[in-house]
């Protein structure tokens, strides 16, 4: 991703009804495209081939332990914010075979799994995943030791952008300042409108794509309007977290009582993490043959809310629900900020929304922050 | 691909010492003789220990074998 030093032109108009040159275009350089689809009541990324597979006349409602779609009788293309699926699994693999190991008499040999990748386009990336998909970079790849099964798969990613002009009563991504509106890490931005769509390059990548395009001058006006269509968004958004007191004020309040309360309606699901776009928990299991001659080392999401994440050699230090919530919370929260220097929440709600009892981060901080009553 | 630092390698257990009931140090020979001559590593650091077909565990490294 070059758009750090990249320049952008000035937004176009795009028409919906030209949508398919996009498509093409992409096609043309060989892109697998994919999009949000409806798919068991919510939208997944799936592999589309006309603007029509897009989920049109469909809205989301989300709200604590709700998600539901809508008939919507608008015409635009991307009326539902998000799904469950941020952009993690199409580069951190829920499951994916990393070695195959062969047993020779009394010894083995090791067999690199290669990812089965190959250059993808994404339409329709929020800005808050974005904001997730450049710490889940951070974790895989900055260092000595990049990941290489990551890497490979995110280094063959387009990403086409929508700016968010409608938020669910989840979304605080203000508050985090990764949105409403998409700054850096994409190829392509669209804030959608009726008619049309103001369509920016974010990356030279980009930039080829947009000049195969038939695109018209955006006014001055235009522009300024989807702006304001974007801070109105962001004014929309009633959550929000207490950034100036963190990382503080979360370590102090590691004895508050708080902490009982959730535990007691928390089921220890995983959902929440599941749903983080930076969340990276895994463990590695085996799979042997029947005969013992193989084994697959195969790399799973795991959970720090799963009951042996914190068993280390006869203890298990995290034994209670009300131990694992903390432990997420204060790392998502707070000790994020020592280790990686940012938070690890975007404010993207999904683990508020996809929590089946509704537990609300937000104002799990809030309370945690109070005094003990 | 990048240096895979999920590779791994094989080596033969040469001695083995109970240390206390549930603590044990392992002396290993990587069966890799250039693998074994370029293999460094600091006093403490971070390891994992592969057994076929079971898994991986964490140790940490105390010295050259």
């Amino acid at each position: 991703m070059d758009s750090d030093s990249f320049q952008a032109p000035t937004p176009q108009l795009f028409r919906r009804e030209d949508f398919l040159q996009l498509l093409q275009a992409l096609k043309q350089l060989g892109y697998k495209v994919l999009g949000p689809v409806l798919s068991q009541g919510a939208v997944q990324w799936k592999e589309i081939a006309t603007p029509e597979d897009l989920p049109i006349g469909w809205k989301d409602q989300q709200e604590p332990g709700n998600y539901r779609l809508e008939p919507d009788h608008s015409s635009r293309y991307f009326n539902i914010v998000h799904g469950p699926e941020s952009l993690k699994p199409l580069t951190f693999a829920p499951r994916e075979t990393l070695l195959v190991l062969d047993r020779q008499d009394h010894t083995f040999s090791a067999k690199e799994i290669h990812p089965d990748t190959k250059p993808t386009a994404v339409i329709g990336v929020r800005a808050c995943d974005l904001a997730g998909l450049a710490i889940q970079d951070r974790i895989f790849m900055d260092g000595t030791y990049p990941d290489p099964y990551y890497q490979q798969r995110r280094e063959n990613l387009f990403l086409i952008a929508v700016n968010c002009t409608r938020a669910h009563p989840s979304c605080f991504c203000a508050s985090m300042e990764t949105g409403p509106k998409a700054q850096q890490g994409f190829d392509l931005s669209l804030t959608e409108a009726d008619e049309d769509f103001l369509i920016e390059a974010g990356s030279v990548k980009g930039l080829k794509i947009l000049e195969q395009l038939t695109c018209s001058l955006a006014s001055e006006e235009r522009i300024m309007q989807d702006e304001e269509r974007i801070e109105a968004c962001a004014a929309s958004q009633t959550r929000s977290l207490p950034n100036s007191r963190l990382p503080e004020a979360l370590y102090e309040a590691h004895d508050h009582p708080r902490w009982d309360e959730v535990a007691a309606r928390c089921l220890s699901c995983t959902n929440c993490t599941m749903v983080c776009p930076t969340c990276f928990c895994h463990g590695v299991e085996e799979i042997p043959s029947l005969d013992f001659q193989q084994s697959k080392h195969t790399r799973v999401w795991d959970s720090c809310f799963t009951p042996d994440h914190g068993y280390i050699h006869g203890k298990n230090f995290r034994p209670t629900t009300k131990d694992r919530y903390r432990m997420w919370l204060t790392h998502k929260l707070a000790s994020w900020i020592d280790q990686f220097g940012t938070s690890g929440c975007v404010g993207c709600g999904r683990c508020i929304t996809w929590c089946p009892v509704g537990i609300d981060l937000t104002e799990e901080v809030q309370a945690l922050f109070q005094p003990p009553h | 691909m990048t240096h895979n630092s999920y590779l791994i390698q094989p080596a033969m257990i040469v001695e083995r010492k109970q240390e206390s009931t549930d603590i044990v140090t392992l002396r290993m020979q990587l069966t890799d003789p250039a693998f074994q001559k370029s293999f460094r590593f600091e006093a403490g650091q971070f390891n994992m220990l592969y057994m076929f077909g079971g898994g991986s565990r964490d140790f940490h490294r105390v010295r050259p074998g």
